[in-house]
């Protein structure tokens, strides 16, 4: 295990750490040879004795430490006089001025080097000085894009973990919101953070958590969609079991449900475990809107995933095997809308479907003001021209156009990639088997659906078994005079949210 | 996590709910020849009820045992063995020919001319990959398919309603109690399941309540019956009830609705009820399967596996849909008459032996 040892010891200089300036310097000169990146800034302090910084170049501040070395340290004329008093001064000043620790541990050195702190040697000084000098390296906190409400907080993660986990207390003073530290990867250590309520989350949930990211074994985490893969339930599933989002009220709310809050360093996505189909298709606009609007919107979401999942397999199954079953002019219109097109509706059902597949994800790729035109392009002309050239029946592009209009409904992005997957498998099904088909694939997504949890809950509550009491916030959202307890489905520690009567 | 005793009634409906709805109206009326047939599904989901309590009862003495496991205590393991083979038989036989009735259905109405096993095959599979979820995730699926079905057979039944001549009912008990107690041939088979009780109260939260669960189960399944049997006569008159093979799906068809999405209701309808179907199909599976493994201690998984060719050997055997009922008929009256007098037996050891209901 190299995880603590920080790299090799430089061959023929003595490799630990030892009271002499001139060795250690000579120690840390010899492993810039492999890391290029550390500077070493010698100057003298007062009374003629050598002193140096060790950092690297761009990731540790240096401003705080050039006014505090320069003014405290760096005056020769000064009137410190011995060893003992200069070393007494940094010791008085810099700690409390900023982190810092004393350390001889060369490894340990070397590795906080690496990773933003600034190393202080001085002549008769056998401790190096750590300060913690971590530059911010972050953006201006933006709206966040994949999940977009109307009404409600502007503000999104960022990639700072300090910034993030200060997002979430800045929602006001919470006495009871717990966050634990743990750090994963093997080649590249970075941290992560758990948030939860001590007082609301479930029982074992935390440790659950806390154990599967502990079993994560891999040498390095780039984003939380990595923590996400690694530690669901079902990984081979459609369905994603960990809810992730950008938005640190979202986390909050989730949190104060009895969930668990996963923050990565380094990226804006939050998971939240454990997640629900239904929590997929809610918003958190559903509450800050009137109860009214709310559970209108969440019905039409609702409607929308039926919509997607299913649409082009009945208009496949009815068209192919079942004419009958629709009413004699629909029937006859639709039949006599196909005439002409060269292929059966599978094909035809599929070509459409991947094009618009096709055109979404180019539209995703393309800079911000070219991306609504390719739309236009590819929606309006293709689908037209297709139809034009008696390629495609005009229906099916109503059709189609339905499904991937349906599909952006669903707030939460990643949610809507599983629907549009899906969808494909509904429409084999159904031009296999027709009706039967569409049945025997919602058979097999309900059987799989049923099978599915996460983190112990399962993915179908609270719709089975049955919760009435949740149900006020499912389908619809009910007021919220009426929503005075939190889901059962999450089992909370502490049931009530609001007036404890 | 154990099953809730509205998640169990839920299982129950399911499991009895699913051929019969669409023959009952014809096997009564050829039994008893009268249109009374309403009074024999309300005497025979009483006679079920009666069964059901005694079932619950009898494995409510063994909290956490399933029929399987808790036989042998009483009977002996030789004994307790071959009954354990017979119901699993028994189920596995239940869940084939379910299979096969919604084969006979799907090619008859929805897909025909594609190849029996073509249709049974998947159908098989995605039970399977059910049944291997186990209880929890299989209850969960019947509480969704449950208000579904439920809801659209009603719904559909009310639509019915202008159809529906009431004076055909009519006269009640004309020829007699006789042909009542003839009819109850018939709708008894309907109401057959009763026997699941000894498996499902094992998982039950709270085993006391099982007879409870069991009592609204019959409740619904009852009402079910009994609107399907008094629209179809209504409509049809006991005459031309006797003269279809599948009442209640012409029942869907005889109406229109012209302006409505759909025109006509029973491939609709079909499609909704191959859900119920599945139901059965895949909790008697289940129960099989759960014998299989308890009976001659192989793991749940193979047992599963182990029994899906023969499955489907079961399946293809009945060479039309009129075998499927005649053997149905024979497996409800034999098959359920031997399960309950053995667990009758049962129940009387266990009282003798001094068992009391475990406290909880």
């Amino acid at each position: 295990m190299s995880r603590e040892s920080g790299g090799s010891a430089p061959a023929g200089v003595e490799s630990s750490w030892s009271g002499s300036y001139v060795r250690n310097m000579a120690l840390i000169r010899k492993s810039m040879e492999t890391n290029a990146d550390i500077k070493l800034r010698a100057f003298t302090i007062s009374h003629g004795r050598e002193a140096c910084l060790a950092y690297v170049d761009g990731l540790a501040d240096l401003k705080a430490i050039d006014m505090l070395l320069l003014s405290k340290l760096g005056d020769p004329t000064s009137d410190e006089g011995s060893i003992e008093n200069v070393e007494l001064a940094v010791r008085r000043t810099l700690p409390s001025i900023i982190g810092a620790a004393w350390s001889d541990d060369y490894a340990l050195i070397l590795n906080r080097i690496r990773s933003g702190s600034t190393a202080l040697l001085m002549d008769g000084l056998s401790q190096a000085l750590l300060l913690e000098t971590v530059k911010d390296q972050t953006r201006s906190l933006e709206e966040p894009i994949s999940e977009a409400v109307l009404r409600g907080p502007r503000i999104g993660f960022c990639e700072s973990l300090q910034l993030n986990t200060a997002l979430l207390r800045s929602a006001g003073e919470a006495p009871n919101m717990a966050m634990e530290k743990m750090t994963v990867g093997r080649e590249i250590r970075k941290e992560i953070m758990i948030v939860y309520m001590t007082d609301i989350v479930r029982a074992g949930l935390v440790e659950e958590v806390k154990k599967r990211i502990a079993a994560i074994d891999i040498d390095h985490l780039p984003e939380s969609g990595y923590v996400e893969q690694l530690v669901e339930d079902n990984f081979l599933s459609p369905f994603q079991q960990i809810q992730n989002t950008e938005r640190p009220d979202r986390v909050i709310a989730g949190i104060l449900e009895g969930r668990v809050g996963i923050l990565l360093d380094g990226t804006p996505f939050a998971l939240l475990a454990p997640a629900t189909f239904s929590m997929l298709i809610q918003s958190p606009e559903d509450y800050y809107d009137r109860w009214l609007p709310g559970s209108l919107i969440r019905l039409l979401r609702f409607a929308s995933v039926v919509i997607c999942l299913l649409t082009p397999a009945l208009y496949i199954a009815f068209t192919s095997f079942h004419p009958g079953l629709i009413p004699t002019k629909l029937a006859l219109s639709i039949i006599g809308a196909r005439q002409g097109v060269p292929f059966p509706s599978l094909i035809e059902t599929l070509i459409m479907e991947v094009s618009i597949e096709i055109l979404r994800e180019a539209g995703l790729r393309l800079p911000k003001p070219i991306g609504p035109a390719m739309g236009i392009v590819g929606g309006l002309i293709i689908g037209d021209a297709a139809v034009q050239a008696g390629i495609v029946s005009p229906i099916l592009v109503i059709v189609v156009a339905i499904t991937a209009i349906s599909s952006f409904v669903i707030p939460q992005y990643s949610a809507g990639i599983t629907l549009r997957i899906l969808r494909f498998a509904a429409m084999i099904c159904a031009a296999t088997f027709g009706l039967y088909g569409v049945v025997l694939f919602i058979l097999l997504l309900l059987a799989h659906l049923a099978r599915l949890e996460s983190f112990g809950v399962p993915y179908l509550s609270p719709l089975v078994p049955y919760r009435p009491r949740d149900w006020k916030d499912l389908l619809l959202r009910l007021p919220l005079p009426l929503l005075r307890k939190r889901p059962s489905f999450l089992s909370p520690q502490n049931e009530f949210r609001e007036d404890n009567g | 996590m154990k099953l809730t005793t509205p998640q169990t009634a839920v299982l129950i409906i399911n499991y009895m709910l699913a051929t019969a709805i669409l023959v009952l109206p014809r096997t009564a009326v050829q039994e008893a020849g009268t249109p009374d047939i309403w009074i024999c599904v309300l005497l025979s989901g009483l006679l079920s009820l009666v069964f059901g309590l005694i079932l619950s009862r009898l494995s409510g003495l063994f909290p956490g045992e399933t029929v399987y496991q808790y036989a042998g205590k009483l009977i002996g393991r030789w004994p307790a063995c071959f009954f354990g083979t017979v119901m699993v038989v028994y189920f596995m036989v239940i869940s084939a020919l379910e299979a096969r009735s919604l084969q006979e259905i799907t090619s008859k109405f929805l897909l025909e001319g594609t190849p029996g096993w073509a249709i049974v095959m998947p159908f098989l599979w995605v039970g399977a990959y059910l049944v291997l979820g186990g209880i929890q995730p299989i209850s969960r699926a019947f509480d969704v398919i449950f208000p579904i079905t439920g809801l659209i057979f009603l719904a559909v039944m009310m639509l019915s309603v202008h159809v529906v001549d009431l004076h055909r009912l009519l006269p009640v008990m004309g020829q007699g109690p006789l042909p009542v107690l003839k009819g109850m041939r018939a709708t008894a088979f309907a109401f057959s399941g009763p026997e699941i009780m000894l498996i499902l109260v094992a998982f039950m939260q709270k085993p006391k309540s099982a007879g409870k669960a069991f009592a609204v189960a019959v409740g619904v399944v009852t009402l079910f019956y009994l609107i399907d049997c008094v629209m179809t006569v209504g409509t049809f008159s006991i005459d031309g009830v006797t003269a279809r093979t599948w009442p209640t799906i012409d029942l869907m068809r005889s109406f229109e609705l012209p302006g409505l999405l759909f025109e006509r209701y029973e491939s609709l309808i079909l499609a909704i009820w191959i859900m119920k179907f599945f139901s059965t199909y895949a909790l008697s599976y289940y129960a099989s399967s759960l014998g299989l493994s308890q009976l001659f201690r192989i793991p749940y998984r193979t047992a599963v596996f182990v029994q899906l060719p023969f499955l489907f050997l079961i399946n293809v055997l009945p060479a039309a849909i009129e075998d499927v009922f005649k053997i149905w008929d024979l497996l409800s009256m034999a098959g359920t008459g031997f399960i309950l007098v053995i667990a009758v037996i049962l129940l009387g050891i266990a009282a003798l032996k001094g068992i009391k209901h475990a406290q909880s």
